[in-house]
């Protein structure tokens, strides 16, 4: 095994170098790619063996992980796991310590390392005993976090108006547009999953019209529409962030991570969001680390579960891609790819300050609103060429849903109903039901 | 009143005074360019959300669900939700604890297991919609694409529709390849009951023209209940599928209401005379009541002869099956026999081939004395064996009667019967039986059977070297049988090893690492024996190690060498060729090494 490793390696390796520079892109996904790497690998099978497949993703995952926080904080264009990030994110960017956030959210990253590879002995038995408690309950918890999830958001304002009906309008407008978010991209996602107009046999990037719809094309919108000017940043060579605050954000963040690694449908954003919850962390600094760890566990960590020998999970984009072409075999491959997980992590690591270095340079030098059209118009050539007229189609229905939470002021979050809504339907047995209602099938 | 700073929207462009909301200046004339109110935006934005999704599910809602074919679904269809049109070849298999019902489908491009869950499971099962071997069914559901399997979800209950099949009736001699997932009808008596495992019976259907097997596997009585109770002989009607188990044909029930039991006493073979058998009677069954006149041993067996007053024929009694015979040492001269058999005929003589033990009745001899004893017949010696009790042909002699000659095995020829000669070759084929090996021997000449009994066996001590690719010497006496030339040893000292089998070097795979493209190589896999099931010639072995479980086709030959040792859990070795059979991978084993 040993002779086997360093091509492994060099593959991860390429692959963390390839998703440092796709990372760079606003809006663009890790998975977008990778699924051009699926694509190839379908088509000509013999152009690159399974396990140097499957570690090339893994460098891709691991330095996606880690380096999309570059663009989300310096280009402000989040995805389902950065969506949390943006916001304390940009506050320290406005305030010229982008720099400064981009490399506390590397060091939840480091954390997010340090944590799989001291769970990465007991992992099979850990998940593998968890997986059998929780599969037969998985219906109601997601309807839980769902409740959670809806019921968390508090109204805002509420107190000015002149009237009763008027107050009440203002408390419940946010509220209301964040239900009709959730309720509206549920049954995009009913659709996507009962009568999706994407053709079958591109079925594997099915969600990718309407993520690109929800999260990504409104920000660049956003950003278009808005022209934001950014000041001057400040790279600090010291980080406002005790061992002890790095602890608590690693921690909190491992706890999301990781329930968003193992639990389906829950992602990054979900996960650390309810974790924040969960240990009532409420400094910024704190927020940061373990959005940068909760985010690193959720790609990474759910890409991880999918190489364990016994127990194989297959969660999250990346693992339900590869699974169809690849199976991994045994513990060799297993510690590998711990292994590699790690050296990549740590490679991911000095690109984000570097990279971070050139975002700062990058967003005083070219205007925002450029790097905002191209980003636009990649997306449409990635929906148009992985899901054709469609997908373009479902883009569309899905740009408005998700540019609703920024013109209301509600949690973006809730455009995960997506997924959520299917899926814990399906779960539940109701799934059908609720698609025949809607004529769907 | 005026404003400093322009505002845009606020203050006229023109004078720069304050206009408000005005669309133009009251002081200068100037229009005023506005700007777009947020809230203008929010209302678009939520009616283009409502209006895209309503458009949306409209749009989808009228779409017809694509048809897909089994053979074209690749990767990059994971979870497509598809409908797919195909006949039902394998199942249902019911899991009553997680309510699951599984079902293979067919279409002309390729097979897939489709499965339902939970709800619609119970759905299915209360609608009394259970998809059987041989039924047309269009299904909608998401498809489930994995590196080493691919299944399909069904969504509801009312997306399965079943169409039956029509039934025939068909004599069992009939049924052939074309008639594979047919809807036929047999009637018979049962000829056997056994359960060669647990979950499945296999009832033997014996009818004039031929003998087959009728499944009922164990989910089908979970579904509906266990089959009326049925004894040997009893004759009864099966309806089922046909479908083919390793070329042999079998008739799969669909419920076990398929077989009932008739009035009629028996509808298989007739009782007939000797002198009715004729030409137009070659491969049916029939039933004789005749005397032993003769019995003589053969190589493989048993040969009677049987009179009655219109005629003799040969009875053929292969050696497995003499030994299961539990009266054997009755069959003797004038021992009156009823024998139900296929007729087939040999060298221009009509034989009757019974096809198990219960197929042969006897009487006590009676007319002994009026039986012409044979000239090379022996006296029957007490408290012999049964086969020893026989009237035997004599065994080859141990003294050769001349040198034994090398020769090439394309030289050999039927009339070098009893010749004693020395061929040598490379084994190709190893095949074990009651009494002893055979073993096919190639010089590149020709191929020829080269039989070594038990005895000179057990004292053979390079009997574990006699693998396939072994380069061998033998002496021995040459033997027809069936037309096939066999070299027969007539001890150990007459089997040289030349050179051993040469084994190739291949690395142990991971089980899980196996796929389509492994088919036809030779591989080989470790893993814990974790389930076993007997078919006809061997058995089937699974292993499983950490990265997944496969099926090991392990045929009697091979699995000889291993039998004592196979026990659950036991750690396996296993080499062989992988092959695709159902859509599945196995492998088919030439070596087997258990730890």
């Amino acid at each position: 095994m040993n002779a086997e490793i360093l091509p492994l390696a060099l593959y991860a390796i390429v692959g963390t170098l390839l998703a440092s520079l796709l990372a760079l892109i606003p809006a663009l996904h890790v998975y977008n790619i990778a699924g051009i790497f699926i694509l190839f690998a379908v088509s000509a099978q013999k152009f690159i063996g399974g396990d140097e497949l499957a570690m090339l993703l893994l460098g891709m995952i691991v330095g996606y992980a880690m380096l999309n926080t570059v663009s989300a904080i310096f280009l402000g264009a989040p995805d389902d796991s950065t969506i949390f990030i943006v916001l304390p994110g940009q506050k320290y960017l406005l305030m010229s310590r982008g720099y400064e956030a981009a490399a506390l959210t590397g060091i939840g990253g480091l954390g997010g390392i340090v944590i799989l590879i001291l769970l990465a002995p007991f992992a099979e038995t850990l998940f593998g005993t968890l997986r059998a408690i929780v599969l037969p309950h998985l219906h109601w918890i997601l309807a839980v976090i769902i409740v959670y999830m809806l019921m968390a958001e508090w109204p805002k304002g509420g107190d000015r108006g002149a009237t009763g009906l008027a107050r009440l309008w203002d408390a419940w407008k946010g509220l209301g547009a964040g239900i009709l978010t959730f309720a509206l991209s549920g049954i995009l996602g009913m659709v996507l999953m009962y009568a999706s107009p994407v053709p079958t046999e591109r079925a594997f990037q099915n969600l990718l019209p309407a993520f690109v719809g929800l999260f990504a094309v409104p920000w660049v919108m956003d950003n278009i529409l808005s022209g934001a000017k950014i000041p001057p940043q400040h790279i600090a060579k010291t980080f406002d962030a005790p061992p002890a605050m790095i602890a608590r954000g690693v921690f909190s963040g491992a706890l999301g991570g990781l329930f968003a690694a193992f639990f389906p449908v829950v992602t990054g954003g979900v996960g650390g969001y309810l974790a924040g919850h969960a240990t009532a962390q409420r400094d910024d600094r704190v927020f940061i680390i373990s959005q940068g760890t909760s985010k690193f566990l959720y790609y990474v960590g759910a890409f991880w579960l999918f190489f364990l020998p016994a127990a194989r999970i297959v969660k999250g984009g990346m693992s339900g891609m590869l699974a169809t072409i690849y199976t991994p075999a045994g513990y060799d491959l297993y510690y590998v790819s711990v292994g590699l997980i790690a050296l990549c992590g740590v490679l991911s690591f000095f690109l984000l300050l570097l990279y971070s270095r050139a975002a700062v340079w990058l967003v005083q030098k070219v205007n925002y609103r450029y790097i905002s059209i191209a980003t636009m118009f990649l997306l449409v050539a990635l929906v148009y060429f992985f899901t054709g007229v469609g997908g373009l189609f479902v883009m569309l229905v899905a740009v408005p849903i998700g540019w609703l939470p920024v013109l209301w002021g509600s949690r973006r979050m809730n455009c995960l109903g997506v997924l959520l809504v299917p899926i814990t339907l399906n779960l539940a047995g109701l799934g059908p039901t609720v698609a025949e209602w809607l004529r769907l099938i | 009143m005026t404003v400093s700073t322009h505002q845009v929207g606020a203050t006229c462009p023109s004078c720069g005074r304050f206009v408000g909301p005005l669309e133009k200046c009251p002081y200068c004339g100037a229009a005023i360019k506005k700007r777009i109110p947020l809230g203008y935006l929010r209302i678009v934005c939520l009616i283009l959300a409502v209006l895209g999704v309503a458009i949306l599910v409209f749009a989808a809602g009228g779409a017809a669900t694509p048809l897909t074919k089994i053979g074209d679904i690749g990767a990059t269809m994971n979870y497509a939700y598809v409908r797919l049109d195909g006949v039902v070849t394998r199942g249902p298999l019911y899991d009553p604890d997680t309510q699951t019902l599984r079902f293979y489908v067919t279409d002309d491009t390729g097979e897939i297991q489709a499965g339902a869950f939970r709800d619609v499971t119970q759905a299915l099962l209360a609608a009394e919609k259970i998809p059987a071997v041989g039924d047309k069914i269009m299904m909608e559901g998401n498809l489930r694409v994995r590196d080493d399997f691919t299944s399909f979800n069904l969504t509801t209950a009312d997306k399965l529709q079943i169409i039956p099949p029509d039934a025939r009736a068909i004599q069992i001699a009939d049924i052939g390849f074309d008639d594979e997932y047919q809807y036929v009808i047999v009637r018979g008596d049962v000829r056997d009951l056994r359960q060669p495992f647990q979950g499945l019976t296999l009832i033997t259907l014996g009818d004039a023209s031929g003998e087959v097997d009728v499944a009922l596997s164990g989910d089908i009585e979970k579904l509906y209940g266990a089959r009326a109770p049925l004894a040997l002989g009893d004759s009864v009607e099966a309806r089922g599928v046909v479908t083919y188990f390793r070329d042999t044909p079998q008739i799969l029930l669909r419920q076990p209401r398929d077989l009932q039991k008739m009035d009629v006493d028996n509808t298989a073979a007739t009782v007939i005379r000797i002198g009715a058998i004729d030409a137009a009677r070659v491969n049916q069954r029939v039933q004789v009541v005749a005397q032993v006149t003769r019995v003589t041993k053969f190589s493989q067996g048993v040969r009677v002869t049987l009179a009655d007053d219109s005629g003799a024929l040969t009875l053929v009694l292969w050696q497995d099956l003499f030994d299961q015979i539990p009266n054997a040492h009755e069959i003797q001269n004038g021992a009156q026999l009823q024998v139900l058999g296929k007729v087939s005929q040999y060298r221009g003589e009509y034989e009757i081939v019974p096809q198990r033990a219960s197929d042969i009745k006897i009487s006590a001899a009676t007319a002994q004395a009026n039986v012409t004893a044979l000239p090379d017949a022996t006296t029957i010696a007490q408290n012999t064996s049964p086969l020893d009790a026989l009237t035997a042909t004599p065994r080859p002699t141990r003294e050769p009667t001349a040198a034994p000659t090398p020769r090439a095995i394309a030289s050999l020829s039927a009339a070098d019967k009893d010749a004693l000669v020395i061929v040598n070759g490379v084994l190709t084929r190893v095949n074990p039986f009651s009494k002893g090996m055979r073993y096919t021997l190639d010089d590149t000449t020709g191929k020829i059977t080269v039989l070594i009994w038990s005895d000179v066996l057990e004292t053979l001590a390079l009997r574990d070297a006699l693998q396939v690719g072994a380069q061998v010497r033998v002496t021995g006496k040459i033997d027809v049988f069936n037309d096939m030339l066999e070299i027969i040893p007539a001890n150990a000292d007459a089997v040289e090893l030349l050179a051993a089998a040469q084994t190739p070097q291949i690395e142990t795979r991971a089980i899980g690492s196996l796929s389509a493209d492994d088919v036809d190589q030779i591989v080989q896999v470790q893993g814990a024996l974790v389930d076993l099931a007997d078919f006809s010639k061997g058995k089937y072995v699974t292993l499983q190690d950490d990265s997944g479980k496969i099926q090991i086709t392990v045929f009697s030959d091979v699995l000889t060498t291993v039998q004592a040792k196979l026990a659950l859990g036991a750690t396996v070795t296993a080499r062989g060729k992988v092959n695709l059979f159902r859509g599945k991978l196995e492998i088919v084993a030439d070596t087997m090494v258990i730890e």
